[in-house]
């Protein structure tokens, strides 16, 4: 059997969801699970797009993202049919496969805290029967077929290169839509011109163990950084200690299994999650050691330095997903975070202005390319405010403050720049492709 | 899954789904452990075999629905319902049956049955109200009869090409059908005529999904498709793209049928259907020349007080352009071909009888089934018993309908749900699935005649019809010999089919068990022989017999429909609401199954949003929709492809959700006793 991939005709595709509901009763999956999607562009018909939909499951890609984020390793390719497979029994439930596969393909499945996605139904491709959601589309748009290489399909909703997926698209191109004879009037047209909303994947709500953990992470990166460099200590060894395995704690409430959160450590090659979960409790080892000897080793303190800081870049590139719209450079990074905190702990007054003006001139950035909504400015304003200007005043000397009061407004003010990150993390789905697609077809700026 | 019990082997079936559907598909069905597992296709149906839609595949969650009804209840004064024995409920029907019938006599007992499920032993029904000494009935028909009497009296009978033959048209009219969703096996053969060049067209008032693959969506006022027939005929005649020959050897009527065409030039039919004379012309292009063409009409587009006559005019089009008989030509509307087992076919079966025997009283026009009944005397209705059917969403004027069964004294519903029907029955008997009883059934799309079988065991407490009505007949009395002659016992199924298959050797029960079988005399082309059934054996465009039967012109002229937007009730109502179907569901059917309810979890009213706009409703308000006869509140769709002036909320919810014949009314269509639910004026608001 050579490698296999999806086949998918837009032309015959009614978007019916026979397809979804195929696969959910071969592969027994509970309400509120959908391993294949289908995804409409254009369902309210405004009359300069066509109306055409995309029906995905997994494309068990060439170069699948998932397999190389997940830190436990879960993910093995099956050599014969090319299919990505999910070992259930290894997976942490981390959802961070979620986030980097830009199809939406691994789903969490609440029943028992583990991801879940298509399997190729590789049952049935052993008994020679074809996946169930080929098996059951009443207008033959979805079919398998060998994998051919240099695949990248070109639609609506579908990603078109890095991750090499195995879709083959017929008849990719959006055609004209139906010349009709009763079309609604421009203004009438203007109201169904709107983007669609595209649910968010990533909200406060289901991440805040993450913000508090990455939060922590730069603030006690830059703490120990500050006591290496001869600065104050403000946290003794067993602060550092009790925030960091508290913040570590914290977030392994964000697993579905969180008796298995030691499994994070094993895909050191290629997922930054196994990078900063390492990197992290091998700084809080040697920052704890560091400030706990009496006698201050610098090979110690300088070694907690360096992996501190790398596990910041592990963090930071963690959310790099593939496909984002909005990232790389955030406010809210952590190895910034970290190096303006170091500014004002010592102090080191330059570092302090020069962290700052990268941190107002990316809030500034991301103010222009997405305009906020009050609330939100309102909290940037005071973020702005009491997080930058005010320890940025105090630590050169423009207003009279003590330390502490600089070090808590620079937390507070970090703080909540972290938070907002979550709000603006928005890993890429086929929702919010279809939505940019819908958008370029009107020829409106997005 | 029972536990502990060893796992039996799977067992791939085949059997085919009944429901009130074009596609009407050949499946395979897996069973483990006594339990439906998989449904998939059976590639053995021509028509069918790609896969199975929605629906099909839902079967596997209505099969073990706790929704399900599954014993025997009797409503309390309170209006709950409790369960009972068997023994108890078939006593009370007994006694109160003949009770009735003594005072009354049995026409006082309404016998209701719809087309919930399509069956052989459906007849058996009506055997049993004829033994219990009569009943009475309704005649005509909600869905289809207006076409089919259009078709009847121009080609003389109710067939056309097999479904995979669509692969051969180069034209491709789909004429207020939307495939895509309530006959999606043809979007297979649209597919392969697609790739093989044809032009599609859709004239529909909504864009659906069909639309998508048309190069020209018409979008006319709806009920007016006559007019714009007879402007396209009129363009057609005048170039002479018509086929002479044809015409001369197998066409009736040419003449006045060309004087009457005269008097609609392009102008006449774009003024009153509001298409554009430029399209009105390409449409006469298009049927003149690009050849073979195939119209494939819906029953949307026939539910109106003008809707035969305007089948009969844009079925003369392919009559004039000679596309009748051959491949990848044709009028796609049904083809009853596996319609063997009776002496009539539709439509004329569900007409009231010539000559009544006195027997059954058939008596009640199904579009006026509310009406109808509460006018009945000489025995007036004192109990009815419904079966296959969920009258009071689906009728037309659902108030009356409720209202006339209010005024009953005893009611009997066999039903799987708790319907809104259901609700107002005395004693509701629990009805089979599709698994639990063996039957043949036909369709009216492909020519397949298919077997029905039992795959697993019914719940302990319900059994089918059949067996209902026989253990009702000892209670009541009747002859042994009568029964075995005209019921069937339990367990007697089989034998009862295999003397209806005897007039056909060829088409066995073992032959059905592999699969489809084609109906003895179904042709891969309709007519091909072009001998027309018809009083002149040619194509009527001239029909004695419309006036004759239905005092309706000779000519398939054309007449605003009674509730037009031209009407002065139009100042008030100014919108034409139609109530479609969508792909979710069969009618009332599947409605409460969650695989299916997420996906519409609701009516919706869609309305284009330059009607929102003047009304000041946006996306996702509440809207009020209403006329005289009712109103409902339901969340707005805008819908940029929705003409101006039409509205739209699919039918089939149930009251509690939002039932749309609260605001239709009752009237029969111009021929056939059909249902006009489209000619409906409603206006829209905002709900405050």
């Amino acid at each position: 059997m050579s490698r296999l991939a999806f086949t998918f005709d837009p032309v015959r595709c009614t978007g019916c969801e026979a397809c979804r509901i195929a696969c959910a009763t071969e592969n027994r999956l509970p309400v509120g699970l959908g391993w294949r999607r289908v995804h409409t562009l254009n369902p309210n018909r405004h009359p300069a797009v066509p109306v055409r939909h995309l029906s995905m499951a997994c494309n068990h890609c060439e170069v699948p993202a998932c397999l190389a984020a997940c830190p436990a390793a879960a993910y093995t390719r099956d050599e014969a049919t090319g299919a990505v497979l999910l070992d259930q029994t290894r997976c942490l439930g981390c959802g961070y496969c979620a986030w980097v596969c830009p199809y939406g393909a691994p789903q969490l499945d609440e029943s028992n805290g583990v991801m879940s996605k298509c399997t190729f139904c590789a049952p049935r491709l052993a008994e020679g029967r074809g996946p169930a959601c080929v098996a059951c589309c009443p207008t033959g748009a979805l079919g398998v077929g060998p994998r051919a290489q240099g695949m990248t399909p070109v639609y609506p909703g579908v990603f078109s290169d890095g991750l090499g997926p195995a879709l083959s698209i017929a008849e990719p191109r959006l055609p004209v839509p139906p010349e009709t004879t009763a079309p609604p009037t421009p203004a009438g047209a203007a109201t169904v011109a709107a983007r669609p909303v595209v649910p968010r994947r990533v909200t406060l709500a289901t991440e805040w163990p993450l913000a508090v953990l990455t939060f922590m992470a730069a603030v006690l990166v830059a703490v120990t950084t500050a006591a290496v460099l001869g600065g104050p200590s403000v946290l003794p060894w067993w602060g550092v200690a009790g925030l960091g395995g508290g913040a570590m704690a914290v977030s392994a409430a964000h697993l579905g299994r969180k008796e298995r959160a030691w499994r994070a450590g094993r895909q050191l090659r290629s997922s930054f999650l196994t990078l900063e979960i390492l990197g992290f409790s091998g700084f809080l080892a040697l920052a704890v050691a560091f400030l706990g000897m009496s006698s201050r080793a610098p090979m110690v303190g300088w070694a907690a330095v360096v992996i501190g800081a790398l596990t910041l870049v592990a963090i930071d590139r963690l959310y790099q997903v593939p496909f984002h719209r909005g990232l790389p450079l955030h406010s809210a990074l952590t190895l910034l975070a970290a190096v303006f905190l170091v500014g004002v702990l010592v102090p080191v007054p330059p570092v302090v202005v020069a962290a700052a003006s990268v941190k107002l001139a990316l809030i500034a950035w991301r103010q222009v390319r997405r305009p906020s909504t009050v609330a939100r400015a309102a909290v940037e304003i005071v973020r702005i405010g009491v997080g930058l200007l005010v320890p940025m005043l105090g630590v050169l000397g423009v207003i009279s403050l003590p330390n502490s009061v600089a070090l808590g407004t620079a937390l507070l003010g970090e703080a909540l720049d972290r938070l907002g990150f979550y709000a603006d993390f928005a890993p890429p789905s086929p929702e919010g492709e279809m939505r940019l697609a819908f958008s370029r077809a009107l020829d409106l700026r997005h | 899954m029972r536990r502990g019990d060893a796992p039996l082997a799977s067992t791939v079936l085949t059997t085919a789904c009944p429901r009130d559907c074009y596609s009407t598909c050949s499946l395979r069905v897996e069973i483990e452990d006594g339990q439906i597992r998989r449904i998939e296709p059976h590639p053995g149906n021509l028509a069918t075999g790609k896969g199975v839609c929605i629906k099909g595949l839902a079967y596997v969650e209505r099969s073990v629905s706790p929704n399900r009804l599954t014993v025997p209840l009797r409503r309390k004064d309170d209006g709950s319902f409790a369960p009972i024995g068997w023994d108890e409920a078939l006593d009370q029907i007994a006694s109160e049956l003949t009770r009735i019938s003594r005072e009354w006599g049995p026409q006082a007992v309404l016998f209701f049955a719809g087309t919930g499920t399509k069956g052989l032993l459906n007849g058996v029904s009506m055997a049993f109200w004829r033994l219990f000494g009569g009943c009475t009935t309704t005649y005509g028909d909600l869905c289809w009869p207006a076409g089919l009497e259009a078709t009847r009296l121009t080609l003389g009978d109710n067939l056309h090409n097999a479904p995979w033959d669509l692969a051969n048209a180069r034209l491709i009219v789909f004429w207020g059908k939307n495939a895509a969703e309530t006959n999606v096996h043809q979007m297979d053969h649209l597919a392969l005529a697609l790739a093989a060049g044809a032009q599609v067209v859709v004239i529909d008032p909504r864009r659906t999904e069909t639309a998508e693959r048309a190069e020209l969506l018409v979008q006319p006022r709806p009920g007016t498709d006559g007019a714009l027939a007879l402007g396209i005929a009129h363009v057609l005649i005048e170039r002479s793209w018509i086929d002479r020959a044809f015409i001369a050897a197998h066409v009736r009527g040419l003449e006045p049928f060309a004087a009457l065409a005269r008097t609609w030039p392009p102008a006449r039919a774009a003024e009153v259907s509001g298409v554009p004379v430029a399209v009105v012309e390409r449409l006469a292009v298009m049927l003149g020349t690009i050849h073979p063409a195939t119209i494939v009409p819906g029953f949307g587009m026939q539910r109106y007080t003008n809707s035969g006559q305007a089948m009969r005019a844009m079925l003369a089009l392919l009559a004039l352009t000679g596309q009748i008989g051959r491949p990848g030509a044709g009028w796609m509307y049904a083809n009853l071909a596996t319609q063997v087992f009776g002496p009539l076919r539709d439509p004329l079966d569900c007409y009231p009888p010539v000559a009544p025997d006195g027997v059954v009283r058939v008596a009640i026009p199904t579009a006026r089934l509310g009406q109808g009944m509460q006018a009945l005397t000489d025995p007036p209705l004192m109990a009815a018993w419904i079966e296959r059917a969920n009258p009071i969403p689906q009728h037309p004027e659902t108030p009356a309908v409720v209202e006339a069964f209010r005024r009953l004294e005893f009611r009997v519903v066999v039903d799987e749900l708790l319907t809104d029907t259901a609700r107002t029955a005395d004693i509701v008997l629990p009805a089979k699935n599709l698994f639990e009883q063996t039957d043949v059934i036909g369709a009216y799309w492909h020519p397949y005649l298919q077997l029905r079988q039992k795959l697993v065991e019914p719940p302990p407490h319900v059994r089918p019809e059949t067996e209902v009505y026989w253990a009702l007949a000892e209670r009541l009395g009747f002859d042994p010999g009568a029964m075995e002659a005209h019921l069937v016992q339990p367990g007697g199924e089989e034998a009862w089919l295999r003397r209806r298959l005897e007039p056909w050797p060829e088409i066995t029960l073992e032959n059905l068990r592999e699969g489809p079988v084609l109906a003895p005399g179904a042709a891969e082309v309709a007519f091909s022989d072009l001998r027309f059934p018809t009083p002149s054996g040619r194509i009527e465009l001239w029909s004695d017999e419309a006036r004759v039967r239905w005092g309706l012109d000779e000519l398939p002229g054309y007449s605003e429909p009674v509730e037009s937007q031209r009407s002065a009730l139009a100042a008030r109502f100014p919108l034409v609401l139609l109530t479609p179907n969508t792909k979710t569901r069969i009618h009332s059917q599947f409605g409460c199954l969650d695989t299916l309810r997420r996906m519409e979890p609701g009516p919706v009213l869609s309305m284009s949003p330059d009607d929102a706009l003047v009304r000041g409703i946006a996306e996702g308000d509440e809207g009020r929709v209403f006329n005289d006869r009712g109103e409902l509140r339901l969340p707005v769709r805008l819908d940029g492809g929705i003409r101006p002036g039409v509205v739209s909320v699919p039918n089939g919810f149930w009251l509690a959700e939002g039932a749309v014949n609260l605001l239709s009314l009752g009237r029969e269509t111009d021929m056939g006793h059909g249902a006009a639910f489209h000619e409906n004026l409603v206006e829209v608001e905002k709900a405050r």
